[in-house]
């Protein structure tokens, strides 16, 4: 348990209520912005001071409200890779680099320094101010500096949402590799459910403050449990059901179907966008919720079609279905059935 | 021709800018970091000598230092000093005068100042004493400069408080704004002009550097 932190602290939007506990892996903090996960961040750095709870590292208390422990970010030995990198302008790459050597001995500062800038191949570069360095190089000399001082977790703040797509994922690669070879743990921050699920082992998933317990990032993608992991996760089509007695109904689509599972508790339903399947091609031995269906209104994507599709002759809530372009073409020859397969239909809270 | 109000002037307006810088500077850095509601009535006591009348500044030091004041007759007493009427009294209404235009720019330098690298300072486990002078201050090096050429012109040009805590003593008190005023009053219009003259082309050369300054501070960004 290398990092546990159950805080809260009385913001003027919301409440942050946070309960992490990481494990050796990668896990990753999915939320939308304004969540409140960068605040979890801070508050661990030291940088921000909660209301209430205890931080532990490596079994040293870094916060504890009821025994009036608070240590200053210095002392925390907490990595932080801030979103724009926050390098010091004033300062040479090296120099930079060297700043994060303050943790250290004195006398291995500088071939600490060395080392790691051959390590993050910044040779040649370390007369240069930030301004004069690429995003790549940047991003290497920022990392460069957290860890040169060898903290013991390495927390990095949406690294990637001011680039743009292709700079970021070429970042995003060389980031994987550094963390690879770091083998430390690592809290990530993100609202990007696709960098997430590439970058990370669990996920932590946060609304208006509030942490759900961490799941196995395959786990929570396949079943999000709560409506706002599905949300995150990236499901498209969602919508308010009553259920009752193995019965669920969804007034908004006119859709109802039975189910063995317990329902108790389940008061939305999901379903991907590319999990929809035209019902002739669902084979015989698929359950799933079967209607004809009318197009309200067609996008055509990039690699895909998005039709907005809802039952036929209703005012139904439109459902979100994308397909490849081709299949699209198909289409055109097969009567107008949907299935929703039973397998791929999300039951949340 | 009596170059000692040049002199003079110089003089008091490079020691009182001494002072704003670092009295500025540390109350800017001091009051940015205070609770919101205290930063509001810290701000308009320190930003008050900006909108008063050079005048009235000017009565609130004789009140506090003439020698009819307890702390003038404690001065006066125990170390045999007056400080009214002496050039050292116009540092004091030069420094009071200037100090919220340092102030009130190396505040707006701080304030713009990208605070996630202090927070990153920290997290580095640098000082605060380090991350002071070697991260805000160079990073707000324009602003402070700024402030500093402002406060030092303010300081030059200055007048009303001048005249009212050390009046116009030729060759001990006098500037190049009392001078002018008195030639004015005693018909020298000509010694008059040469010191409108003289302080024209120092407020030019100022506002010239002051917008070097600007220039530079434009394009590091």
């Amino acid at each position: 348990m290398p990092l546990y932190c159950k805080i809260k602290k009385y913001l003027s939007s919301f409440t942050l209520d946070v309960e992490i506990d990481t494990s050796d892996e990668r896990m990753a903090l999915l939320g939308a912005s304004g969540s409140g996960k960068s605040m979890t961040l801070r508050c661990v750095a030291g940088i921000e001071k909660p209301d209430e709870g205890q931080i532990l590292l490596n079994n040293v208390t870094l916060f504890d409200s009821e025994k009036g422990i608070n240590l200053p970010p210095q002392k925390r030995n907490v990595g932080f890779l801030f979103q724009d990198y926050a390098l010091f302008p004033n300062m040479t790459a090296l120099e930079n680099i060297l700043t994060g050597t303050r943790k250290l001995h004195k006398a291995e500062r500088d071939s600490a320094a060395r080392r790691i800038t051959q390590a993050f191949h910044l040779e040649g570069l370390e007369a240069r101010y930030p301004s004069q360095l690429s995003g790549g190089e940047r991003q290497r000399c920022a990392l460069a500096r957290t860890m040169v001082g060898q903290p013991e977790i390495l927390m990095i703040d949406e690294p990637f949402s001011a680039l743009d797509s292709y700079l970021r994922w070429q970042l995003e690669q060389e980031l994987d590799t550094i963390l690879d070879k770091f083998g430390k743990p690592i809290l990530y921050v993100s609202h990007n459910r696709d960098e997430v699920y590439r970058l990370c082992d669990r996920i932590t998933v946060m609304n208006r403050g509030t942490s759900e317990s961490s799941r196995e990032k395959w786990d929570l993608f396949r079943n999000p449990v709560t409506y706002h992991a599905a949300l995150l996760t990236g499901c498209k089509n969602i919508t308010s059901v009553t259920a009752s007695n193995n019965h669920i109904s969804a007034p908004e689509w006119g859709l109802e179907f039975d189910t063995e599972e317990t329902t108790e508790a389940v008061k939305f339903m999901g379903i991907r966008a590319n999990y929809i399947i035209p019902a002739h091609k669902a084979g015989k031995n698929d359950e799933g919720v079967i209607f004809d269906y009318e197009i309200v209104r067609e996008i055509e994507d990039t690699f895909s079609c998005i039709l907005m599709v809802r039952r036929r002759n209703t005012d139904c809530t439109p459902i979100r279905w994308e397909l490849r372009k081709d299949e699209r073409h198909a289409m055109r020859e097969y009567p107008q059935r949907l299935c929703i397969p039973r397998k791929h239909i999300l039951l949340l809270k | 021709m009596d170059w000692f109000p040049l002199w003079n002037s110089l003089r008091i307006s490079a020691i009182g800018t001494i002072i704003t810088f670092a009295a500025g500077i540390a109350a800017a850095y001091y009051v940015m970091r205070l609770p919101r509601a205290l930063k509001g009535i810290c701000d308009t006591i320190l930003t008050v000598p900006m909108v008063l009348p050079p005048t009235v500044v000017g009565y609130f030091i004789l009140v506090t230092v003439s020698p009819k004041s307890a702390l003038g007759t404690w001065l006066h007493d125990w170390f045999g000093v007056t400080v009214t009427m002496r050039w050292q009294a116009s540092v004091i209404a030069v420094v009071i005068v200037t100090f919220p235009l340092m102030y009130r720019t190396v505040r707006g330098a701080f304030e713009s100042f990208d605070k996630n690298l202090t927070d990153a300072g920290q997290t580095l486990g640098l000082s605060n004493t380090y991350i002071f002078t070697r991260i805000l201050i160079p990073n707000c090096k324009s602003g402070i400069l700024a402030g500093t050429v402002l406060a030092f012109a303010r300081g030059l040009g200055e007048y009303g408080a001048t005249s009212m805590v050390s009046g116009y003593i030729a060759g001990r008190t006098a500037t190049i704004s009392t001078s002018v005023a008195y030639f004015w009053q005693i018909n020298q219009d000509k010694m008059a002009f040469y010191w409108v003259m003289i302080n024209l082309a120092i407020s030019l050369i100022v506002l010239f550097a002051l917008n070097a300054f600007e220039k530079n501070r434009r394009r590091a960004r």
